[in-house]
């Protein structure tokens, strides 16, 4: 190559990374979803964080050399799934005929931009009626038929949501993205991570189940994190991922391997009445995915802050000192588990919440507990749900396909996330040991619950204990459901208690 | 370290400098023996991490232990028990060593950079009217040598190090980069 050349493609490569306008955001996302790429993996690929991605598709502008690495995706992507073209009318009037809102069928309309005016020059309103192309109700008129102003469907925002047409939740439009705030499809797009890495460790095993199952469950960790961050996205509250433990006695362990001081209210309990009993058939029973229905539970949003005595508040969370209600109830186990040192105790804020529900007007089971001191913060049930969502719906649909490594994949990612967001070495993303003692608590607490409801219908709980056991006398087909769904018990065992005669 | 909030304090915030928050944050993420040193079991582990590399012979020489070989080897062989002072000794070497080990492996997981999460200073017992309004911060801090600085300032105890990088870290923040030179705390992960 002679030097003028040289000096000729360094012209042209100067002016290619000349920083030039990228594609609209909504069409940033249509690429990226039509690759079905997540936000993490462009993100890793661009050596930027997902949010900063996020960012980019909600209109935020790349800078530098990023600006170019991301212009040179978004090309290829664009080769690779060009934008439909938009002179053909989209699924809009087919989804309108096929939309059971009892319209006359009118032969495929096309959206008319202008919509019809008086002669003063204003626009026509008339009686609402469905719009000829999506079917919810508009006051224009285009061309003399009922239609959206300037055929814009999908931006309108106050549609009635029992008219929009089914399809609409699984299948969002692209235009949806326009409609400004928080669109749906943000909270569908993160299902494919857990998918997307099961299918990619069976095909890096060869299909090999046993191989690529081990490989899952050993990255279950940092993938439920990731899981967790990308349905952290457009989220209302930002809560804090670390604590300072060392700002928080109660939290601080003694010792590096010694417990804190709070109490989960584990339950552990046998009736003793039935043990001695003439020896009856006893149904071991087992709740399903204990822990990930606990993740829906009051979690504190920021650092947990000391205050002394008073009224307890709904909307915070945290851990309590209260003292132990007496429990004068044979036939039910403690709700506070099986605690055997009197005095004063710090339990958190679901095992509280269920003490003040048992002395209210409704249960009357025990006097309002007392509390002395408090470590609480501002608390939210919704901090994990989205996460949750991901999770279970991936648990269902493997159930469902009988897809034993997806299931066992999510198993791990619930259980460990639980385990390891205290204060654990496997994972250093969060530090959050008041998180994990509070949905632990959650799940014995709706351990509980299921035991009263068992007795409340005329079954003897003969034993309650860990997280998920619950033995009872009785048909119990009549009080819960069986089966491997989250609401539903799984029949573990059956055997006899009581003196054999 | 940057320097316009002058009189930290002055108005009642509670806090520590950014450097001091983040030296202890890596402190808190040390892991290694949990027995006690005047526990056989702890001992034991530690004479044996101690003895295993000429790192660690060095190391026991930097924390003063002067005894010869063979007093070393009846050790390990628990012929004969270290005396009170040795003991000291022999955890702060060990910990000493784990650090430096730690630190390396560290500063390998750091090179990719990390998210981290600052903690604004304490504000519930400032004067009204005098209060800032400072939210809990993350960013990302990325670049090796940043963290290598970190590491090795954290390693050798070099305090003006650690406020050197914290600043470096903290004028990404931009205008109000100063609101975070002292703070509550720092968590990050690696």
């Amino acid at each position: 190559m002679t030097e003028n050349q040289q000096s000729l493609f360094a012209a042209v490569d100067a002016l290619l990374a000349q920083p030039r306008d990228l594609p609209a955001p909504a069409e940033r996302v249509r690429l990226r979803e039509a690759a079905h790429y997540s936000r993490a993996e462009l993100a890793a690929a661009l050596q930027v964080t997902p949010g900063t991605v996020a960012g980019w598709e909600a209109g935020r502008e790349p800078q530098g050399a990023t600006r170019a690495a991301y212009a040179r995706l978004l090309d290829g992507l664009a080769a690779r799934y060009p934008a439909p073209s938009p002179a053909a009318p989209t699924s809009g009037p087919q989804t309108a005929s096929d939309a059971p809102s009892g319209i006359s069928p009118v032969p495929t309309p096309a959206p008319v931009a202008e919509p019809d005016r008086l002669p003063n020059g204003s626009v026509v309103t008339a009686t609402v009626e469905p719009c000829v192309l999506c079917a919810r109700p508009t006051p224009y008129r285009a061309a003399g038929r009922p239609q959206h102003m300037g055929g814009l469907c999908a931006t309108n925002t106050g549609a009635t949501p029992t008219s929009s047409p089914a399809g609409a939740r699984t299948a969002p439009a692209p235009a949806d993205n326009a409609s400004g705030g928080r669109p749906q499809r943000e909270r569908e797009e993160t299902g494919g991570l857990i998918a997307q890495a099961v299918t990619q460790a069976l095909a890096d095993n060869g299909g090999d189940v046993d191989a690529a199952l081990a490989v899952l469950v050993k990255r279950a960790i940092p993938d439920a994190m990731a899981l967790l961050n990308s349905t952290r996205v457009g989220s209302t509250y930002d809560f804090t991922n670390y604590v300072d433990t060392d700002a928080i006695p109660i939290l601080a362990k003694p010792s590096r391997d010694g417990a804190d001081q709070i109490w989960e209210g584990r339950p552990k309990w046998r009736n003793r009445q039935v043990e001695a009993g003439p020896g009856r058939t006893v149904a071991a029973l087992d709740v399903n995915g204990a822990y990930l229905s606990a993740l829906k539970t009051y979690l504190p949003i920021g650092t947990l802050r000391h205050s002394e005595g008073g009224e307890y508040d709904r909307k915070r969370s945290g851990v309590y000192l209260i003292d132990p209600p007496s429990w004068e109830h044979e036939d039910l186990p403690n709700p506070l588990g099986h605690r055997q040192t009197p005095g004063p105790l710090w339990v958190t804020d679901p095992t509280l919440r269920l003490l003040i529900r048992l002395s209210g007007p409704k249960y009357g089971l025990i006097t309002p507990p007392v509390i002395h001191e408090s470590w609480t913060s501002g608390a939210s049930e919704a901090l994990l749900e989205r996460f949750r969502r991901e999770l279970a719906r991936a648990r269902d649909t493997a159930i469902e396909d009988g897809d034993h490594i997806t299931l066992e994949y999510v198993k791990a990612m619930y259980s460990k996330f639980v385990s390891t967001i205290g204060e654990s070495a496997a994972n250093r993303e969060m530090r959050r040991p008041d998180w994990m003692h509070i949905i632990r608590s959650q799940a014995f607490a709706n351990l509980w619950l299921k035991a009263r409801k068992a007795r409340q219908a005329g079954l003897t709980v003969v034993r309650m204990m860990g997280t998920d056991e619950l033995h009872v006398i009785g048909d119990w087909r009549r009080v819960f459901t069986e089966g491997r769904k989250l609401t539903e018990m799984k029949l573990k065992d059956e055997y006899t208690v009581g003196r054999e005669d | 370290m940057a320097g316009r909030w002058n009189n930290f304090g002055e108005f009642g915030a509670q806090g520590v400098p950014g450097w001091v928050a983040l030296g202890r944050e890596l402190d808190r993420q040390v892991t290694g023996i949990k027995s006690p040193v005047d526990s056989p079991r702890g001992l034991a582990a530690r004479l044996r991490y101690l003895t295993k590399s000429p790192a660690g012979m060095e190391a026991m020489r930097r924390a003063g232990i002067n005894a010869r070989q063979r007093t070393i080897d009846a050790w390990l062989q628990k012929k004969q028990k270290p005396r009170r002072a040795n003991l000291e000794r022999i955890d702060a070497a060990y910990w000493d060593l784990r650090r430096r080990n730690l630190a390396v492996e560290w500063a390998r997981r750091l090179e990719r950079g990390t998210r981290i999460e600052i903690h604004p200073v304490d504000q519930r017992s400032v004067v009204r009217g005098r209060e800032r309004e400072i939210p809990v911060r993350r960013m990302t801090v990325r670049g090796h040598q940043i963290w290598d600085d970190i590491i090795q300032a954290w390693v050798d105890g070099d305090a003006g190090l650690l406020d050197i990088a914290w600043d470096e870290i903290i004028t990404d923040i931009g205008s109000d980069y100063d609101s975070y030179s002292h703070v509550t705390s720092i968590g990050f992960g690696f």
